[in-house]
């Protein structure tokens, strides 16, 4: 019971009292409450736009993902093929990349004048003399920005796809079949309803993670939205109510879409918790249908990775101005991260913050996952609610409560961005992630029987010691993959580490690399990159590890 | 928060994170707190410099906590910051544009800086117009700087356009979509720029009308200045605006592409000051890197090849310093595309050259309260509107229609009323009212826009 009530206040104090006291700023003008701010929020043509591009744009990433996870999750959970485990792997590729890394790249090969124009007009198929080129991102880059997120989120997608699709019961559409159902009908009427829960997990991280992403739109510079408005104006510590008005509006709607997309979506149908009795059917494919498939991942996964190699080539490159491929390489850029103070002393923050937050998070996540799946204590469903709920809320936003947490003159004012952030961003960083950690662990210890602990408390066991010596050795693999991923999204955190870090001895890897982009030097952005790739590494290690332990559970992790 | 079980958890981990993250920090290092929009590699010489100036004068350890920010965001912070309270926390504002140091100073945040008469002399109180230090010593310029265009040789000559020498070049028909320009609420260089293109005009009005004219050619505005300085690099737009050494660092990396102009006459050089800041925690350590930042082997770090024993070790700053005395100590060893502000016949040497245009300072201080705001409302908020608007304006050729596209908002078409709502938009207590101002303006360019376009 003390565990639970110090989970519950540590979510009360660096979860709840943040959100409260964003929520309260937006309410007072010139000392009093009034609703003035939001008045003026409603009459403003400007953020009306900006509010609907920023709907649009979760809805374009959102739609796209559908579009390309689904498909590729159909693909390898129902039929078999050559090379299948090997595409399923390349296919998260995606996700060790921060989009707004991959956003330089972005620019450097689909910009009017970029290396994709330059390989046309080498075809033949351009003229640069003729007529201006077309420019790929657009005007402003919607469209930039919503395929960037999309080709970061889908590998989520697919993964929720995946495992839900594990578990229908083939029963099902055999039942169908057998009725006379074709394949298409069936897929409609039986497969489709019963992913919905799976489809909705998925779309719901999607969407709130574009809904509320600062850091791609600000790479691509298309800040037609509000994230970014609110992000600038924190910047400058502006504490006018307008801002935290603009951040309740933020965060009603992508509350009020979660609350309605479960609604609509998300309802369990009785069917679905019925475990599959019998392995899926899978259906065998011949060479041609095998290259098809190859063809199908492939293309996906070569999209999905351009911004990587981009980003590889910006890190190596010497000079690479109005050409296809850099005109010189060198490592000078790769090497400079750990000559360099200030990018070298970066990594070595960002280390320091997601080891603690990790560490925080994997007592707080295999406690709080305990108490929910194993003891009857009461509230137990609020704990889950509560612990869950950031998943709801953006980063963003939580940050702009932490900014007010912690002002000038607070009880924690000396762990805000302007004293030493340590403290604020590992709470950040564990309060933004325990979801991950609590939905691993939790997937694990169902799968555990419990009549295991029983066995050890009747040998006189404490339960409390049950649960250490029997318990948490049998899920040991979903504790490391689960604190694996949780390590290396805290490493590549964009939101928090953008606003609450300020002082340069204090910038995590994201910050620092968020700075040179507007160093000014002409080697800032190749440094950027650099630290980019230094990232992808490490994430990609993480996350081959995470794969190793966890094979298909992984999906479990990336669920609301 | 009513619960004391919440409240001693929060204590709990408040004073436990607080504990862990506690900066080691020995008796004899004195720290220093400077907020700086000057980028990483101006912050690593200066900082490494310092720290062997001050262990050799002083004979104890320093250690620089840097700051970066935008200019713009600086000014705010501080804005915001003093208001709140007497001591912030900060040392020393260092770089960021005159009107920046102007404005602080005038709000009183700057204390004067203790400066021997010999640093004093060697930095004029005013150059061509300019200032270049503030008369009770609040500020002191410490690198100097013009303004121009970087481009790209290569993709102008390839759409057959000829390379710019004036502002007006940027405003033509044929840069239509060519342009990377930056955002001037982000960035004091930026800002500028911006001004350079007014103080170029005759008249507030027609200063406003070249500039908007430029900003609707636009492909894209960009939220700082090294973003826009990148885009010709990059691909992005064969065009940008650029402060001098942004500009030249690019062009001096890739000569047979890239290739970075100043506007002769057209631009007027500005200093990017320091200055100590009111109740700063270490006054005496803030003086002391206000006067070694004036001093000749500092200011000789700023223009000096990397290898030259008094110069920078691991990169080249390429900027102008402000000391006169370090062009004939040191002159002939500058990187090759320094210039020097007070040779003779500097004056509009040409694309490459001198920037001298001589300003009146009130009137820019003027233009600086407002000019990015009103950008922002007409260009930056409103940018798909005025890039349809300008397009429209180009194809019909109708001077009405051109007349209407340059139209100011009623409180800001007369240098009168920008010094009244200059007032208003400077002023703290007023935010409220700031806001509406621009709400107002950002309403009025798009109905203005739209009614161009579809009449």
């Amino acid at each position: 019971m003390l565990l639970a009530a110090f989970i519950a206040a540590f979510l009360a104090a660096f979860f709840l009292a943040p959100l409260g006291l964003v929520i309260g700023r937006g309410f007072v003008y010139q000392d009093r409450v009034s609703f003035e701010w939001f008045q003026r929020i409603f009459t403003n043509e400007i953020l009306r736009e900006e509010f609907v591009n920023t709907l649009l744009l979760a809805c374009a990433a959102t739609g796209l993902s559908v579009l390309l996870g689904v498909p590729l999750a159909l693909l390898r959970g129902r039929t078999r093929f050559r090379g299948q485990s090997l595409l399923g792997v390349l296919v998260l590729i995606p996700l060790i990349l921060p989009p707004f890394v991959g956003a330089l790249a972005i620019r450097q090969i689909f910009s009017q004048y970029g290396v994709l124009n330059m390989y046309l007009a080498h075809l033949g198929i351009l003229d640069f003399r003729a007529a201006a080129p077309p420019d790929w991102l657009l005007e402003g880059g919607f469209w930039g920005v919503a395929i960037l997120q999309t080709l970061h989120l889908f590998p989520i997608m697919y993964l929720n796809t995946s495992a839900a699709l594990a578990n229908i019961d083939p029963a099902y559409t055999q039942a169908a079949r057998n009725l006379g159902a074709g394949p298409l009908r069936t897929f409609f009427r039986i497969t489709l309803p019963l992913l919905r829960p799976g489809l909705f997990a998925g779309g719901t991280i999607v969407f709130i993670w574009a809904f509320t992403d600062i850091g791609t739109p600000l790479m691509l510079q298309y800040n037609r939205l509000i994230p970014v408005t609110i992000f600038n104006e924190l910047k400058t510590i502006d504490y006018s109510g307008k801002v935290f008005a603009l951040v309740f509006v933020l965060l009603s709607a992508s509350v009020g879409l979660y609350v309605m997309g479960k609604f609509v979506f998300g309802r369990s149908i009785g069917a679905e918790s019925s475990k599959a009795s019998t392995a899926a059917e899978t259906r065998p494919l011949g060479i041609l249908g095998t290259l098809l498939a190859w063809v199908g991942f492939g293309s996906v996964v070569l999209i999905a990775i351009l911004p990587h190699i981009g980003v590889v080539l910006i890190a190596v490159a010497d000079e690479w101005t109005g050409t296809i491929l850099p005109e010189a390489y060198t490592w000078r850029h790769l090497a400079a991260v750990f000559q360099d103070q200030a990018t070298y002393r970066s990594i070595l923050n960002s280390i320091k913050y997601a080891g603690v937050a990790t560490a925080v998070d994997v007592v707080l996540g295999c406690v709080a996952a305990w108490l929910i799946v194993r003891s009857r204590i009461w509230g137990r469903g609020v704990l889950d609610s509560l612990a869950m709920l950031p998943l709801a809320v953006p980063g963003l936003i939580l940050a702009a409560g932490y900014i007010i947490l912690t002002v000038r003159g607070s009880l924690l004012e000396s762990i805000g961005p302007l004293g030493n952030p340590f403290g604020i961003l590992v709470i950040a960083y564990s309060v933004r992630r325990l979801p991950f950690m609590l939905r691993g662990v939790a997937a694990g210890l169902q799968q555990v029987p419990e009549s295991l602990e029983e066995a050890a408390r009747n040998l006189g066991s404490r339960p409390a010691g049950a649960a250490l010596r029997i318990t948490v050795p049998l899920i040991a693999a979903n504790i490391i993959a689960a604190g694996v991923l949780t390590f290396s999204f805290a490493m590549l955190e964009v939101s928090d580490s953008l606003i609450l870090a300020q002082r340069q001895v204090h910038f995590p890897i994201t910050k620092m690399i968020y700075e040179l982009f507007n160093a000014g030097t002409p080697q800032a952005v190749h440094m950027a990159a650099a630290l980019g790739v230094y990232g992808m590494f490490l994430l990609g290690g993480t996350m081959a590890l995470a794969t190793l332990l966890l094979g298909r559970r992984l999906g479990a992790i990336f669920r609301a | 928060m009513k619960s004391p079980i919440l409240w001693s958890c929060l204590l709990a981990v408040s004073l436990l994170l607080g504990a862990c993250g506690g900066e080691d920090r020995s008796a004899d290092t004195d720290t220093l707190v400077v907020l700086t929009p000057h980028n990483d590699a101006i912050q690593a010489e200066f900082a490494r410099a310092f720290r062997a100036h001050y262990q050799a004068t002083i004979g104890r350890e320093v250690e620089i906590d840097w700051r970066p920010m935008g200019s713009r965001e600086m000014l705010e912070l501080l804005r915001n910051s003093y208001a709140r309270t007497e001591a912030p926390g900060y040392d020393v504002v260092f770089g960021g544009g005159e009107n920046v140091f102007m404005a602080l100073a005038e709000a009183g945040l700057l204390v004067p800086a203790d400066l021997d008469a010999d640093t004093l002399a060697q930095i004029p109180a005013r150059h061509a117009g300019q200032p270049f230090r503030d008369p009770q010593n609040r500020w002191i310029g410490s690198a100097v700087s013009g303004f121009g265009f970087l481009y790209r040789t290569d993709l102008l000559e390839m759409r057959g356009v000829a390379p710019p020498t004036k502002w007006e070049d940027l405003g033509a028909p044929a840069m239509y979509d060519m342009l990377a320009l930056a955002d001037p609420t982000q960035s004091g260089s930026v800002a500028a720029a911006y001004e350079m293109v007014i103080l170029s005009a005759p008249t507030w009005e027609q200063g406003w009308a070249k500039l908007l004219s430029i900003m609707g050619n636009a492909k894209k505005f960009l939220d700082s200045a090294s973003k826009s300085a990148d885009a010709p690099r990059m691909g992005e737009a064969p065009v940008a605006m650029c402060i001098d050494f942004y500009g030249q660092t690019r062009a001096v990396a890739n000569p047979d592409k890239l290739r970075f102009a100043v506007p002769s006459g057209q631009s007027a050089y500005s200093t990017d000051p320091v200055g100590v800041l009111k109740n700063a925690p270490g006054p005496a350590v803030a003086q002391e890197f206000v006067r070694f930042v004036l001093s000749p082997d500092a200011q000789a770090l700023w223009a000096l090849p990397k290898g030259h024993p008094k110069g920078p070790v691991e990169y080249e700053l390429g900027r102008q310093p402000v000391r006169r005395d370090v062009y004939e100590l040191y002159g002939k060893d500058f990187l090759p595309w320094t210039v020097n502000p007070y040779a003779a016949g500097e004056p509009g040497a040409g694309t490459d050259g001198g920037a001298n245009m001589t300003v009146d300072p009130q009137y820019r201080l003027t233009i600086s309260q407002v000019l990015g705001r009103l950008v922002k409302a007409a260009a930056i908020d409103n940018s798909a509107g005025l890039r349809a608007a300008k397009k429209r304006v180009l194809e019909s050729n109708d001077p009405a229609l051109l007349a209407e596209f340059a139209r100011l908002p009623d409180n800001a078409d007369t240098i009168e009323d920008l010094r009244a709502v200059g007032a208003i938009l400077t002023d703290e207590s007023r935010k409220g009212d700031a806001d509406r101002i621009l709400t107002d303006w950002q309403r009025f360019f798009r109905d203005k826009y739209a009614s161009i376009v579809a009449p």
